[in-house]
């Protein structure tokens, strides 16, 4: 079981969205890191066949997925960033109009749709209207639909946007759990998440991957380069405008920066332990 | 010495670098035996199952947008002069009530969810138009039954289904053209369309009156033949992209 692409080219005019990428993704968890507009989304939607790429190919199991067609979107699941819903349907019918979609007879469905449901907490709110829902619950009943035929490359664009700390950690558990034999692909900017369960990490900047590897691989890299140091604090806001501050904790009239740099900031500055958020900032720091 | 001996031939055997010569047909038996352990994929809905479902869940929102669209048209037969001029008038409107319909997707933002499914969005849009299709064929249906009571010209019934159906193969070419076109602000384009063919048709009966005389009715079938070709033209388009899974009209 193989999801590769070579090349994926996407342009959007003169701009360029996504620049010559090439994966190749086997059954684990792939997180997708990257700063707004790095082209996390149009990978995405390329990987799903639902965006023609400018140039490059995507393969499942060897074969081109647009010549697949219906064969390649049977295996698929997609979250999409953001997506709608049809506020009259109740959460039980959303999940049966995309069951029909995705081609399952109805008793089948049926049963996939009230255990997708229960699994996800919201089997009491089957009938409730979906524009009573809230955004993590709505959210929930996304992650539903993109597993109701059991796919084995789920693709999750945000999932855990307007999820609470509680759902989060359960869809983290979640997903950990389905993807044994599956292959996962899920963005993100909640560092934290991906941490907690990606086999890989791959980081996107400006359409390309920047990086990738295990989580401690690509932690070992920010080694060094993360420091703390402490100040008065009437000089904090000067270090965050001259350097990238990871953290900020004031201790009395003093503030403890947790500074990211590739040289020791200052001579009382101590190393520490580097965590994927200081990766993270220090590829991303000067775009947030 | 027999250990050594196996060890030598062994780490000869593992030294050597192997090229493979029959990769692709292995990965294909490894395939096959891999389906054979999951068990044949259930079968999916054909066509006709996929049309009888988009059914189940849209007749409520097509009957709704097609008996608003008879209403309105009923109101302005009984309001306004009974004369068969003025029935391509109300067809562009059959033409607007499947906009709704076509763009529900786009409009309600689960275009890009549903073009992921194994549906593609072809597939979609085909089933949405053939039941939209038919709910046309219904509503004109009573269009022309209405028509034929308050003038009471049903010998004129020829004419009648002529200028339904030359302003309807007409709207509904250039709906599914614009709709091909993947144009950002498409549902405004159609909606406008529909609407500026009631004008333009309002316009003819009084710009040109002879068109509507019982002389011209070889023009209206020309153009019947003409917007015919059109508009099969146009549905070729959409079931070649359905029949290669291909997207229709802008998903993203």
């Amino acid at each position: 079981m193989e999801l590769s692409f070579d090349r994926l080219t996407k342009h959007y005019g003169s701009r360029i969205a996504v620049d010559r990428v090439s994966a190749s993704l086997t059954p684990g968890v792939y997180g997708l890191l990257g700063a707004n507009g790095a082209g996390k989304t149009t990978l995405m939607r390329m990987l799903c066949a639902i965006l023609e790429p400018t140039s490059g190919e995507v393969f499942w199991d060897r074969q081109e997925v647009t010549a697949m067609g219906a064969a390649y979107r049977n295996v698929l699941g997609y979250l999409p960033q953001d997506f709608g819903y049809y506020p009259g349907y109740t959460a039980a019918e959303f999940l049966a109009y995309i069951a029909m979609l995705k081609g399952i007879p109805r008793e089948t469905a049926q049963r996939c749709i009230r255990e997708l449901l229960e699994t996800m907490g919201l089997l009491g709110a089957a009938r409730k209207k979906l524009r009573t829902f809230s955004g993590g619950m709505k959210q929930r009943v996304g992650i539903a639909q993109a597993l109701l035929n059991d796919p084995r490359v789920l693709i999750l664009d945000e999932p855990t946007a307007g999820l609470d700390p509680k759902e989060r950690v359960h869809l983290r558990n979640l997903l950990a759990d389905y993807a044994g034999d599956r292959i996962v692909l899920l963005s993100t900017h909640i560092v934290s998440d991906v941490e907690a369960i990606a086999d890989q990490v791959l980081v996107m900047k400006n359409g390309r991957f920047i990086l990738r590897g295990t989580v401690p691989e690509l932690v070992r890299r920010a080694e060094g380069r993360v420091w703390e140091l402490t100040v008065p604090a009437e000089q904090a806001r000067a270090w965050e405008k001259r350097a990238t501050v990871a953290n900020l904790r004031h201790e009395g009239d003093r503030a403890v920066l947790r500074v990211i740099a590739d040289e020791r900031p200052s001579d009382d500055a101590v190393p520490c332990r580097a965590t994927m958020e200081d990766l993270y900032l220090y590829h991303f720091g000067q775009e947030a | 010495m027999r250990e050594r001996e196996l060890e030598a031939r062994l780490s000869r055997v593992l030294g050597r670098e192997t090229t493979p010569r029959r990769l692709d047909e292995t990965a294909e038996l490894c395939r096959r035996i891999v389906e054979e352990e999951t068990g044949p994929a259930e079968p999916g809905l054909g066509f006709w199952g996929f049309l009888s479902g988009v059914f189940r869940f849209e007749w409520a929102s097509i009957g709704a947008c097609q008996a608003a669209a008879l209403l309105l048209v009923g109101l302005f037969l009984y309001g306004a002069p009974k004369e068969l001029k003025y029935i391509p008038v109300y067809v562009p409107l059959f033409v607007l009530a499947v906009v709704p319909v076509l763009f529900r997707g786009q409009y309600c933002g689960t275009g890009e969810l549903e073009a992921a499914t194994r549906a593609s969005g072809a597939q979609l849009a085909l089933a949405r138009l053939i039941l939209s299709g038919a709910a046309n064929l219904v509503c004109m249906t009573a269009l022309l039954w209405l028509e034929v009571r308050l003038t009471g010209r049903s010998r004129e019934l020829g004419r009648m289904i002529l200028y339904c159906l030359v302003p309807y193969l007409a709207g509904m070419t250039l709906l599914l053209r614009l709709i091909r076109g993947r144009k950002k602000d498409a549902i405004g384009q159609c909606a406008a369309m529909a609407l500026g063919s009631c004008l333009f048709w309002r316009a003819s009966s009084h710009v040109a009156p002879g068109l509507y005389e019982l002389s011209a009715v070889g023009v209206w079938i020309a153009a019947c033949a003409v917007f015919g070709a059109f508009f099969t033209r146009e549905i070729c388009f959409l079931v070649k992209a359905d029949k290669e899974g291909k997207m229709y009209g802008t998903v993203v």
